[in-house]
């Protein structure tokens, strides 16, 4: 690797490490470091991982049983490959995009004396870090159960090393190819907002699908674990080999008098060194994959990240201009921005989508809710159904963080609201009614669906109208609370603010704790006492918020006012 | 229209602007002149009410910017040296949002939104977004929103950057346009040579200290601007 590779790729990495740690770090207004945030940075990081390291070794053990059990250890490695792969694929694939093709300084080393190729190997090597920590938070806990399941023998373990480099490998360069070919897409597709948002819908409701039904999928896999093997083994040839190469716990009869039938699997713990040659194949595929598309790459990179596509002009027909007063204009303003980002909506947008889903839930199961409740709870003297119809839809809009980065999405256009007549609390309240304004259409829909499907009464169904509305006020403002106290206007890209920044983790943690706390104390008594009656549940939820949104307000036109003018 | 008196302006330990005390009557375009960081834009960014500073005073039309700022800001438009704009809404949009603001109503706003993108030659670029538009129309699009509401300050940071020639002269034309009715123009600049044919008056500033000011003849005497700035600057450094 040359030197100039080497210096791009520790460019980049520390670049990115360090504008990581800075934006979840946080700053005051007055732009001081918010200490706080390197600890709790180190706790997320660690959660995460070691969430998703446990998961995996829980799984692998209890497949990798299954597998030794049926006598087709060889398939655990494959399995493991595969989805350690489509895992690393899912993470990566967007970023593929921004890190090759879209890098802001691309233009600019590409003017000095630099390869192209040069340019795009240093991003790849960069991709391939980032996928290797990604693939390897599965794998690595898949070798370990491996060892504590089957053993290994040294060139079984020399297998499995290999597999933790190769895997990442083949990622790198499957999404490096995807993110071209999604670029090109997206950019012939006139409204590709749309086209982002449904296909980030689409792998939302896929995602809650599979996470939903995995208990299920799971216990299918280990019931079928024989026939899947047979199955992979007949159709899968160098998942096959690779398996042999890197498993102990299944020796074929023979080799040569392939394929084998069901019959003839067996499970004896042997291994012959002539079965690890079955990790050439998917090497040779994944060099040869990779070297394809680097070539492809290179040879095109300087077109890939010159091209501009010519934007059909829109053509301008001078119209009467309509007056709107201020609140309602800078109102617009936000709506506009929140939905000129894809991004932006499918982050903040998740109220919305789980207001829905807990609508269709009822519009479907609705029935079973209302025999359930009275049956779980038979002290409770007053009907449940408002309280918890209405707690759930509360509790969803507090998945609404679309206000926590809206302080510091105004970065460099800061100037058009400091410097025109508007008073702070204009622009406060407009970025603050945001919320409600992206929660409402599903809780109306969940409120609709609720009054027919679950015979409510008026007073219900009032609630479940009203306590979703207060809930996504008290969230919006909060939002715009901890922004204030937390904005970041050093960004280059908005995703960065939308996804990673302090005031937007803080701002959900503290809505769901301050949600959580009305409807412990109104359920609770609801359901356990016999003089408790639902009027006296609803009133202490909407006391609750409205007095949290007061205080907010409050905390607006006193504090906030002055932050805003610092800023 | 404008008048600060003994502003001091501190980053941190950094003094940005030293007592500085200008007047720009209605009527005038003053050029404020100054080599990189000698302090224009913290004074002119203090003047519309984007900076907070620790003493004296700035006056638009009589009004305190510490007092009431949002009545001063009634008054003024500013533009920033590099305007960034709601690039996600088109450029009618954007120059309507800020009519909103100023409450322009809709006649008032059509024509004069329409009479300066003429103007500036950007009337069939209003529809497209503004992310497609280059460095040079956002500026434009920028000047227009400055101008359309008719405020009696117009506070302006390095306005000609990015403009071609002809924009260049049609702004200019537009700023004495502006001072006839009454407006009062107060513009930084690197170009003395624009500074020294379109301003009545100017200033120069230095390591945040005000190092001359007066009419345009007083400052430069017998010489051109070039060599005043020139030797100041020297004799400051």
């Amino acid at each position: 690797m040359s030197n100039t590779v080497s210096e791009l790729v520790k460019i980049k990495i520390t670049g990115d490490i360090s504008s990581m740690i800075s934006f979840m770090r946080g700053r005051n207004a007055k732009g001081q470091s918010f200490n706080i945030g390197t600890a709790f940075i180190l706790a997320v990081v660690v959660i995460a991982f070691g969430f998703m390291m446990v998961f995996s070794f829980g799984i692998s053990t209890v497949v990798g049983f299954q597998m030794k059990e049926k006598g087709c250890g060889w398939l655990y490695f494959p399995m493991a490959f595969v989805a350690s792969g489509i895992f690393s694929f899912i993470g990566t694939v967007f970023a593929a995009q921004s890190y090759l093709y879209e890098a802001k300084d691309n233009e600019l080393l590409m003017s000095m004396p630099i390869k192209p190729a040069d340019i795009l190997l240093s991003r790849m090597i960069a991709l391939y870090l980032l996928n290797f920590i990604y693939a390897n938070m599965l794998f690595l806990p898949v070798g370990v159960a491996h060892g504590l399941l089957f053993g290994y023998s040294l060139l079984t373990f020399l297998g499995f090393v290999i597999s933790m480099f190769l895997i990442p490998l083949l990622v790198t360069a499957l999404s490096s190819i995807f993110g071209y070919l999604f670029g090109r897409l997206i950019k012939l597709i006139p409204s590709k907002n749309f086209l982002t948002v449904v296909l980030g819908l689409f792998t939302i409701l896929a995602l809650s699908f599979i996470t939903l039904n995995f208990g299920h999928i799971l216990q299918t896999l280990m019931n079928d674990i024989d026939k899947v093997a047979y199955w992979a083994q007949s159709n899968l040839h160098v998942l096959y080999w690779y398996g042999l190469a890197t498993n102990c716990y299944y020796t074929p009869v023979n080799l040569n008098n392939y394929p084998l039938t069901y019959n003839d699997i067996h499970f004896n713990g042997s291994y012959s060194p002539i079965n690890f040659v079955g990790i050439i194949p998917i090497t040779t595929i994944t060099a040869a994959v990779v070297y394809a598309v680097s070539i492809f790459l290179s040879r095109h990179f300087t077109g890939i990240v010159t091209r501009k596509t010519a934007m059909k002009k829109k053509k301008y027909v001078r119209k009467k201009l309509k007056k709107t007063n201020i609140q309602l204009a800078l109102i617009k303003k936000e709506v506009g921005y929140f939905f000129s980002m894809p991004a932006y909506v499918m982050n903040a947008g998740m109220s919305t989508i789980m207001a829905v889903l807990l609508g269709v839930g009822i519009l479907l199961r609705g029935s079973i809710i209302v025999e359930w409740l009275p049956r779980m709870f038979p002290d409770a003297s007053t009907n449940l159904i408002g309280l918890a119809v209405g707690s759930s839809l509360a509790l969803s809009c507090t998945l609404n963080d679309v206000t926590a980065p809206t302080i510091s999405l105004e970065g460099k256009t800061i100037w058009i609201l400091k410097s025109t007549p508007l008073g702070a609390m204009k622009v406060f309240f407009a970025k603050a009614l945001l919320a409600p304004i992206v929660c409402l259409p599903g809780v109306i829909f969940t409120a609709f669906a609720s009054a027919l499907t679950l015979k409510l009464k008026a007073a219900d169904i009032l609630f479940i109208i009203f306590i979703p509305i207060l809930a996504c006020l008290f969230s919006g403002f909060l939002g715009v609370c901890v922004n204030l106290k937390l904005p970041r206007f050093d960004w280059t890209n908005e995703i960065t603010v939308i996804k990673q920044s302090l005031s937007v983790i803080f701002t959900l943690l503290l809505s769901m704790f301050f949600t959580a706390i009305p409807f412990t104390l109104a359920i609770v008594p609801s359901a356990y006492l016999e003089d408790f009656s639902s009027v006296w549940a609803y009133g202490i939820c909407i006391v609750y918020f409205a007095a949290l949104v007061l205080l907010e307000i409050f905390f607006l036109s006193t504090d906030g006012k002055k932050i805003w003018n610092e800023l | 229209m404008l008048k600060i008196e003994h502003l001091t302006k501190r980053y941190g330990d950094k003094l940005a602007v030293d007592d500085l005390s200008i007047e720009i009557k209605s009527g005038e375009i003053y050029g404020f002149i100054g080599h990189n960081g000698a302090g224009k834009t913290t004074t002119i960014k203090c003047s519309c009410g984007l900076l907070e500073f620790e003493s004296g005073e700035i006056y638009v039309d009589g009004i305190s910017i510490k007092d009431d700022p949002i009545e001063c800001k009634r008054r003024l438009s500013y533009l920033p040296d590099n305007p960034d704009l709601y690039d996600f809404m088109p450029g009618i949009k954007y120059l309507n949002f800020v009519a909103d603001i100023y409450g322009m109503e809709v006649e008032e706003r059509d024509k004069q939104i329409h009479k300066l993108a003429d103007m500036f030659g950007i009337t069939k670029d209003l529809a497209q977004p503004i992310n497609s538009y280059s460095h040079g129309m956002k500026q434009k699009l920028a000047l227009i929103s400055a101008f359309m509401h008719k405020p009696k300050l117009v506070l302006l940071d390095e306005p000609f950057v990015g403009l071609d020639p002809v924009a260049a002269h049609r702004m200019k034309e537009e700023m004495k346009e502006a001072c006839k009715d009454g407006a009062a123009v107060f513009f930084s600049t690197h170009v003395l040579e624009v500074a020294e044919k379109l301003c009545d008056k100017i200033a120069i500033i230095s390591g945040g200290k005000l190092i001359a000011s007066g009419t345009t003849d007083e400052v430069r005497g017998n010489v051109s601007l070039e060599e005043v700035f020139l030797e100041l600057e020297e004799k400051n450094v």
